[in-house]
């Protein structure tokens, strides 16, 4: 089994609330990895203490045996889509991939190809990305999770604005993408759209990883959805 | 660093702040210096005139500087980057850079109308030396003070606040500091550019130009190395 990202003992505190608590987990090339949990339980800080944008506390992470600041490449490592709210509004979402592409020394002509990747037309492209709706946002910020063509892929609640047609085509590349030996984390607390891709299911309560386990260990033959909903709403949940 | 910096200046070309704030730049520095001769009659000596201009470009720059970099924090193009370059002090050298050399090219454009304008009225009396030298002293001061404005930006994190740090520390503290004290504003970004700029005073100690480059020079890496810090240790929303 081929480990690509390691999480060791990772805690992150701010100065009112500890959002994880010495968190340990490895995700592996070829599975799409599932992160759920209540609103609060750590899921966000996770991935951006995973992409360096939060320092943790105590505790490490590594991507390929390396800390994520000393990637050499990082987009071609990892690409990853966080809050697609927020993006320069006065910019084309084709002028936002090239300024990364720039950034991260790739090809212009591979800002062409994420834009056909995602489904985004040329001539949405070319328009300011303020102008974008919710679902378009996404898209853009997963073109830019794409640029670098990584092997592994974070994404941080994306079916968020997708309309129905957006989250099939979501579903059909994440199976792609671990099919291809991609190591694929996404956050998510909606049970319904994304459950029946995964390979292996992380559950977050309160910062603490309450659950590990593959697919089938969960569902027992039964639907996957329920058996997330059980876990929870008991297992991680906050009933207890 | 090279496709920092390309990078760096392609997102400042589209942000679309840039060319409307140089040319808002322009057309006051443009105004400043017609307007009192066409419309009123009145003639300023071209020193005056000259050091205006540099006062504009200098507050320009700034701004200029602090819009972008707060703005980039504030839209999400900094974590956009940092996904893809993740050597944080790299990707502030570039910002701090690019404005530098776009706060250069303010000041240049700023110190060319002005002489333009000057020259245009049949006014521009100084020697050929003088009009160089503090066409080089605007240049100076609104490069370094592009990258101070990029700093406060950084360290600030909000555009809209950072343009009022600005404006007010270039338009009502530094004066009032002047007025209390001239001897400790010439150590502040506004009486450095005075040196710059060759400013003559009957009735205080104004520093040669190169000291007034070494002690703007000397505010821009600390306000560098404050940006540096920073951005070091803060976490990206």
């Amino acid at each position: 089994m081929n480990t690509t990202v390691q999480v060791r003992r990772l805690t992150k505190r701010y100065p009112t609330v500890t959002a994880l608590d010495d968190v340990s987990l490895d995700l592996t090339a070829g599975r799409v990895h599932l992160l759920v949990g209540p609103n609060g339980a750590g899921k966000t800080t996770l991935l951006r203490v995973l992409v360096g944008m939060a320092r943790p506390t105590e505790g490490s992470v590594s991507l390929h045996g390396r800390p994520f600041s000393s990637l050499e490449r990082p987009a071609q490592v990892v690409g990853a889509c966080l809050d697609p709210i927020r993006l320069p509004s006065l910019r084309s979402g084709r002028q936002h991939l090239a300024c990364l592409a720039s950034a991260a020394r790739l090809p212009r002509q591979r800002v062409e190809e994420a834009l056909d990747m995602v489904g985004l037309p040329a001539h949405v492209a070319s328009r300011r990305a303020g102008t974008y709706s919710l679902g378009t946002r996404q898209r853009l910020t997963l073109a830019a999770a794409l640029l670098g063509d990584p092997q592994v892929i974070v994404l941080d609640e994306p079916t968020t604005g997708l309309d129905v047609h957006g989250v099939a085509w979501l579903r059909r590349r994440l199976r792609a993408w671990a099919d291809a030996g991609r190591t694929v984390l996404v956050a998510s607390h909606s049970l319904t759209e994304l459950a029946a891709m995964v390979d292996r299911v992380l559950v977050l309560d309160r910062g603490r990883l309450v659950r590990d386990a593959a697919r089938d260990e969960l569902d027992h033959g039964r639907d996957i959805q329920t058996a997330l909903f059980e876990l929870l709403t008991t297992n991680g949940g906050r009933g207890q | 660093m090279t496709h920092l910096l390309s990078a760096q200046a392609r997102i400042v070309a589209t942000t679309r702040i840039a060319l409307p704030g140089v040319v808002a730049m322009a057309a006051f520095v443009v105004l400043t210096g017609l307007a009192p001769a066409v419309l009123f009659g009145q003639h300023r000596d071209s020193h005056t005139v000259l050091e205006g201009s540099a006062t504009v470009a200098v507050v320009a720059a700034m701004l200029l500087g602090a819009l972008q970099t707060a703005g980039d924090l504030q839209n999400g193009m900094i974590r956009a980057l940092l996904l893809v370059e993740p050597r944080r002090l790299r990707l502030l050298a570039a910002q701090l850079l690019v404005s530098l050399g776009l706060g250069a090219a303010v000041g240049a454009a700023a110190a060319l109308l002005a002489d333009s304008t000057q020259a245009a009225l049949g006014r521009l009396d100084l020697p050929a030396a003088t009009v160089i030298s503090i066409g080089l002293g605007t240049t100076v001061a609104a490069s370094l003070c592009g990258l101070i404005g990029a700093a406060v930006g950084v360290v600030v994190r909000n555009a809209p606040l950072a343009a009022c740090v600005v404006v007010l520390w270039s338009y009502a503290l530094e004066p009032f500091i002047s007025t209390l004290s001239y001897n400790v504003y010439i150590y502040l970004p506004g009486g450095a550019r005075e040196s710059l700029v060759q400013h003559v005073s009957a009735h205080s100690y104004i520093p040669p130009p190169l000291i007034g480059g070494l002690i703007l020079a000397g505010i821009a890496s600390a306000a560098a190395v404050l940006a540096a810090l920073t951005l070091s240790r803060q976490d990206i929303d």
